[in-house]
């Protein structure tokens, strides 16, 4: 990949700027966690272990994880053809269109959470109709979904919207002129190259999902083993004062979703390895 | 049966403003076409149309006699070059080339070893061996148009079109390019149309030149044809220099009564004409020594290679007239600027500017005899 230290750079100081960012991301990011460490260290190995394996917390940690993964799958789906859309055509409304989604990033998160309990909950006027129908979303893992979906949105659309745009729309000629369908000019031409993108909002709006709490436990209804979230579960054992047990748990809340996240980094670049050619 | 690629009155309006109309072309097969005109004049719509990415308000496109206008772009098999190539960044130069075959139905779809036969052989023709893995990004801008011609080339097609295919490139590139691409046009006999605004490029490689203004086509003719016998002010000025004279103003009434006095006849007040004169039919003198001639002060020269331009104004001050000497000529006479000259005139052309009515008249005052009139 292109090297900083080689080429001559454009705004002075490649040390200086480098400093700053080693500074920035020490304070900002990395001492938080090495005090979570700390903390959770002062467990002895097994303390550790029976703290993160009992059924509750595994129960949790399980949840969050498949629960996040689907809203950012759902995310994604839904969120291509939003930011096609959004990024492709004109049409009365879509200024409007565009600021609504953001407005999951600037509501305070409970508010959601009440919002979508009152329109899910047995009484509210779309859970009324599904339950009818036999569906419960809220207090179900399902109503987790539904909150995480809400809340991931703009990840997807935002992330995807500059790169639709940059898309040369000769491209897709050229793979018409050339004889390929509509389907083919999608599935061949137009989503290779937003694979990166794609990939991107995803591990966004999983990393949001995982960290998610405001809106989740009101439509979960926090029923351990069942709809119980690992940050929920976490502040439970904040609330009884177990300090080090909640570390714990955060601690493998972390080490998975870094896990899930470099996994899903190293497939991005490879899939935008056509730009520099390097595999 | 009709061969070659025909348009028939073909009209095209984008919401109120109209980008062709009422275009009429035959364009014969195996031919190398160049559609030449200025920015925005339509010629990309042309293009575009024949490609079927855009469709005629009105008017037939016919590809040997058989009607396409209304048929998409992916059953039409026209090979199109797109002006920035238009690659899939994401697909190495082997995969762009093999599009067009990989996309067809399973039916008709070669066999992967047949695939991988023609692309090589595609490969080979545009000399990129070895290039086949290489990603776009990796590739030098002719190469890349290469790339763009041997996958517009992989699916048989019956045209190519190409857009303003050397826009992109270097000066030294694309002189190397084109002829290049007229030698490979030559040896394929497809017929193939090149979008450009750049009349030496179209000059150089064309066997056959559609002018296009606003809209409309001004003369299709071969690049000799077009140079010689324009048929209209506008393709007069667009092809290579000239001097325009109008011979309602001061200067151009004493050129009708001194230089060409036959042409006062066929001037009429309502019709106002202007004198059309190409700088290498300018003979410049240093004394006035047979016959009449313009007066005039060199105000600057600029060397051209063989050639040596020579910019001049009139003693009265109002006109301007460029001349083109040989520099054996120029050394000969030892001009410099601030020099008087006198200019003879060899042959005129003159036009109505007004672009409906054409009138044409070529004269040699050298000789002192009018030549046939010309209708354009």
């Amino acid at each position: 990949m292109a090297s900083g230290l080689n080429r001559r750079a454009l705004l002075p100081g490649f040390g200086l700027a480098f400093g700053v960012t080693i500074f920035y991301v020490s304070v900002m990011i990395l001492l938080p966690f090495a005090a979570l460490a700390l903390k959770a260290a002062s467990l002895s190995l097994h303390e550790f272990y029976e703290t993160v394996s009992s059924p509750r917390v595994v129960a949790a940690l399980r949840l969050s994880f498949l629960t996040a993964l689907v809203a950012a799958g759902i995310n994604v789906a839904f969120g291509v053809p939003a930011a096609w859309v959004l990024s492709r055509y004109s049409f009365p409304g879509k200024r409007l269109l565009d600021a609504m989604v953001d407005l999951p990033f600037a509501l305070p998160t409970a508010v959601a959470g009440i919002a979508l309990t009152a329109m899910f909950g047995p009484n509210g006027w779309l859970g009324a109709i599904l339950e009818r129908l036999g569906v419960k979303i809220a207090f179900t893992p399902a109503g987790i979904v539904v909150a995480l979906v809400f809340i991931g949105v703009p990840f997807v659309v935002r992330t995807l919207q500059p790169v639709i745009e940059s898309l040369d729309r000769r491209v897709e000629e050229a793979a018409e002129t050339l004889g390929a369908s509509p389907a083919q000019v999608f599935f061949r031409v137009i989503l290779p190259p937003l694979v990166p993108a794609l990939l991107s909002g995803f591990s966004l709006a999983f990393a949001r999902g995982i960290g998610e709490y405001g809106s989740v436990v009101f439509i979960s209804g926090n029923m351990p083993m069942r709809t119980e979230i690992a940050p929920l579960v976490i502040m439970g054992k904040l609330q009884q004062f177990d300090y080090a047990g909640a570390t714990a748990v955060a601690v493998v809340l972390l080490i998975v979703s870094f896990i899930v996240l470099s996994a899903v980094r190293l497939a991005e670049w490879r899939a935008g390895f056509w730009r520099t050619g390097a595999r | 049966m009709d061969m070659g690629v025909t348009l028939r009155s073909v009209w095209k309006t984008y919401k109120r403003a109209t980008v062709l109309q009422n275009v009429d072309l035959d364009l014969p097969t195996g031919k190398l076409v160049a559609l030449l005109g200025p920015s925005g004049s339509g010629k990309t719509t042309l293009l575009r149309i024949l490609a079927g990415l855009e469709v005629p308000d009105r008017g037939t496109v016919l590809f040997d006699g058989e009607d396409v206008t209304r048929r998409p772009p992916r059953v039409r098999r026209a090979g199109v070059v797109f002006q920035q190539y238009a690659l899939f960044g994401h697909m190495t130069v082997f995969d762009n080339i093999a599009f067009g075959l990989r996309v067809l139905p399973r039916k008709v779809r070669p066999l992967a070893w047949e695939i991988d036969t023609k692309v090589r052989d595609l490969l080979h023709k545009v000399r990129l061996n070895g290039f086949e893995s290489r990603y776009p990004s990796q590739l030098s801008g002719g190469q890349q148009q290469r790339v763009a011609l041997a996958r517009a080339l992989a699916v048989d097609p019956r045209i190519l079109l190409l857009d303003e295919p050397f826009a992109a490139l270097d000066a030294q590139v694309r002189l190397e390019l084109r002829r290049w691409l007229r030698d490979f046009q030559r040896e394929l006999g497809i017929t193939t149309v090149f979008v450009t605004h750049d009349q030496e490029e179209a000059m150089d490689i064309a066997d056959l030149i559609v002018v296009v203004n606003q809209g409309k086509i001004e003369q299709v003719g071969s690049p000799s044809e077009i140079y010689e016998r324009p048929a209209n002010a506008f393709v007069f000025e667009f092809i290579g220099r000239s001097n325009v004279l109008p011979l309602d103003s001061r200067e151009g009434e004493w050129a009708l009564d001194h230089l060409f006095p036959a042409i006062r006849d066929w001037i009429s007040s309502a019709d106002p004409m202007c004198a059309y004169i190409r700088p290498h039919d300018i003979e410049v003198h240093r004394r006035r020594d047979r016959g009449a001639a313009v007066k005039a002060v060199v105000e600057r020269v600029h060397p051209h290679g063989a050639l040596v331009r020579l910019v001049t104004r009139t003693a009265a001050g109002e006109q301007r007239w460029e001349a083109e000497i040989s520099r054996d000529r120029y050394e000969a006479l030892k001009v410099k600027t601030g020099d008087t000259v006198y200019l003879e005139f060899r042959s005129v052309t003159v036009f109505s500017p007004h672009r409906e009515v054409v009138h044409s008249w070529t004269l040699d005052p050298v000789r002192e005899e009018l030549q046939q009139p010309q209708r354009g």
